[in-house]
């Protein structure tokens, strides 16, 4: 049995109720679209909320699978969108800014950091890539996922996967180099 | 920057190039070709240090639980894709139907006339209508058709070749004498449940207009090639009084394939 066929029956359990189905599905493919939806999102608590609505929409959208691709790029896909609206939505409605009495250097916040796996400057400079590039470069540069993979993901064709992620380390070395000048 | 151009450069930074030649010299003729060079390098050098993000147990243990809640809520759909052999089990059904009747009409002992016998035998004291079964309440039982004549002949003198014909024929001019059972469920629910998947059934059967005015399955049917088990809805235009020259439909309950229409 192909894997496209193993994941549309296993959804299929999913739909009549089988719990067994549903964990399986999830543990494949939950810390992989964690890792997209944090990488885009820049945000731990916003990440974990991404992925769970990926998991619903995939889930409630499944009897639109086709098997034309794996689960696993179907379910990116619809993680990456899921980034893209709630990002949207962030931007209409700004987050509060910080107290003033908020400390950095508190333990939990330190913690977080470390746990993000990733420099606070990268981070800040991912997160200053619009949607496209910053989606083109967690993908393919911090995912490890090929150019046709990637490409897949997007919905975009492989030429369209180059340059974004050809454009989007340039722009992220601008950023990068003018964190370090300042 | 022209595409190839783009590429090698990407290759160079990345590593991916066998020969780096062309590369190399790309990038010490052109400026613009070694900044982009060291812009790619540089990003690729701070991306290689990111860690895989993962969860923690905890947070693993309640996005489950949250997901599995909601979808509880709101259960998924998944399209269910029929195997094969499902999807061609219609046209097989058809085939067997169609081969069956053939069959049973080449058959010496079911040529139209000894149809004609065998239903003068069963209509001869009205007993027909005891042995039609009627599913959704009692039928008129024992009242004789009048459309039958006492040698057992249809009454319009009409009886054709095929036996299944001649033989929905006789149950119309039976429904067109009253002798059906209107649905008779105990509870108005189940009644308006039963009259509503009726309904739903003539229109699948393209049967805008017409109502259902009972359900029946013909203990004989067996003798003209159908299947007694087989529950047919008998169907006249609504709201139209019965007469003799009311259309009268059979369509086949769970299927809701039209049958036959004595017209």
């Amino acid at each position: 049995m192909t894997t496209a066929a193993k994941d549309a029956v296993l959804l299929a359990r999913v739909a009549d109720g089988d719990h067994d189905a549903f964990t399986e599905v999830m543990r494949a493919h939950e810390d992989r679209v964690f890792s997209v939806c944090l990488r885009i999102m820049g945000d731990r608590e916003k990440a974990l909320d991404a992925t769970q609505e990926t998991f619903l929409t995939a889930f409630r959208k499944a009897h639109q699978f086709e098997g034309k691709s794996t689960f696993g790029t179907w379910v990116y896909r619809i993680a990456v969108n899921t980034c893209y609206d709630q990002l949207r939505k962030q931007k209409r409605r700004p987050s509060e800014p910080m107290p003033d009495y908020f400390d950095p250097a508190d333990a939990s916040a330190q913690e977080a950091v470390e746990a993000a796996g990733i420099r606070p400057e990268l981070q800040e400079a991912l997160s200053s890539l619009s949607p496209e590039f910053r989606s083109a470069i967690v993908l393919s540069d911090i995912e490890g996922m090929s150019l046709p993979e990637a490409a897949e993901t997007l919905g975009v064709p492989v030429g369209t996967m180059k340059s974004r992620v050809f454009r989007g380390r340039r722009l992220l070395a601008q950023h990068l180099g003018n964190q370090n000048t300042t | 920057m022209r595409k190839h151009e783009i590429e090698l450069i990407t290759a160079l930074a990345e590593g991916t190039l066998d020969d780096e030649t062309q590369a190399r010299a790309l990038i010490a003729s052109s400026n613009k070709a070694r900044i982009e060079y060291e812009g790619q390098k540089t990003a690729l050098a701070a991306l290689a240090d990111v860690q895989p993000a993962v969860m923690s147990d905890i947070e693993k243990a309640t996005l489950h639980r949250d997901t599995w809640t909601a979808l509880k809520t709101q259960p998924v759909a998944v399209k269910k894709t029929a195997p094969w052999y499902y999807r061609w089990s219609y046209a097989a059904a058809g085939l067997f139907l169609v081969v069956g009747l053939v069959t049973v009409l080449n058959t010496d002992g079911f040529s139209g006339d000894e149809a004609g016998t065998e239903e003068l035998a069963i209509s001869r004291d009205g007993g027909e209508a005891a042995d039609t079964s009627i599913a959704a309440g009692g039928a008129d039982q024992g009242a004789e058709a009048p459309s039958i004549a006492e040698d057992g002949a249809l009454a319009d003198d009409s009886a054709s070749d095929d036996p299944i014909v001649d033989f929905f024929r006789l149950e119309a001019s039976k429904v067109r004498a009253g002798q059906f059972a209107t649905a008779t469920a105990s509870e108005a629910d189940e009644q308006q449940s039963v009259l509503d998947k009726q309904t739903e059934c003539l229109l699948r059967a393209d049967l805008e207009g017409y109502e259902a005015v009972g359900e029946v399955s013909f203990a004989d049917a067996e003798d003209f090639g159908l299947d007694p088990d087989t529950a047919y809805l008998i169907a006249v235009p609504t709201a139209e009084e019965l007469g003799e020259d009311t259309p009268v439909v059979f369509v086949e309950a769970d299927t809701c394939a039209l049958v036959h229409t004595d017209e």
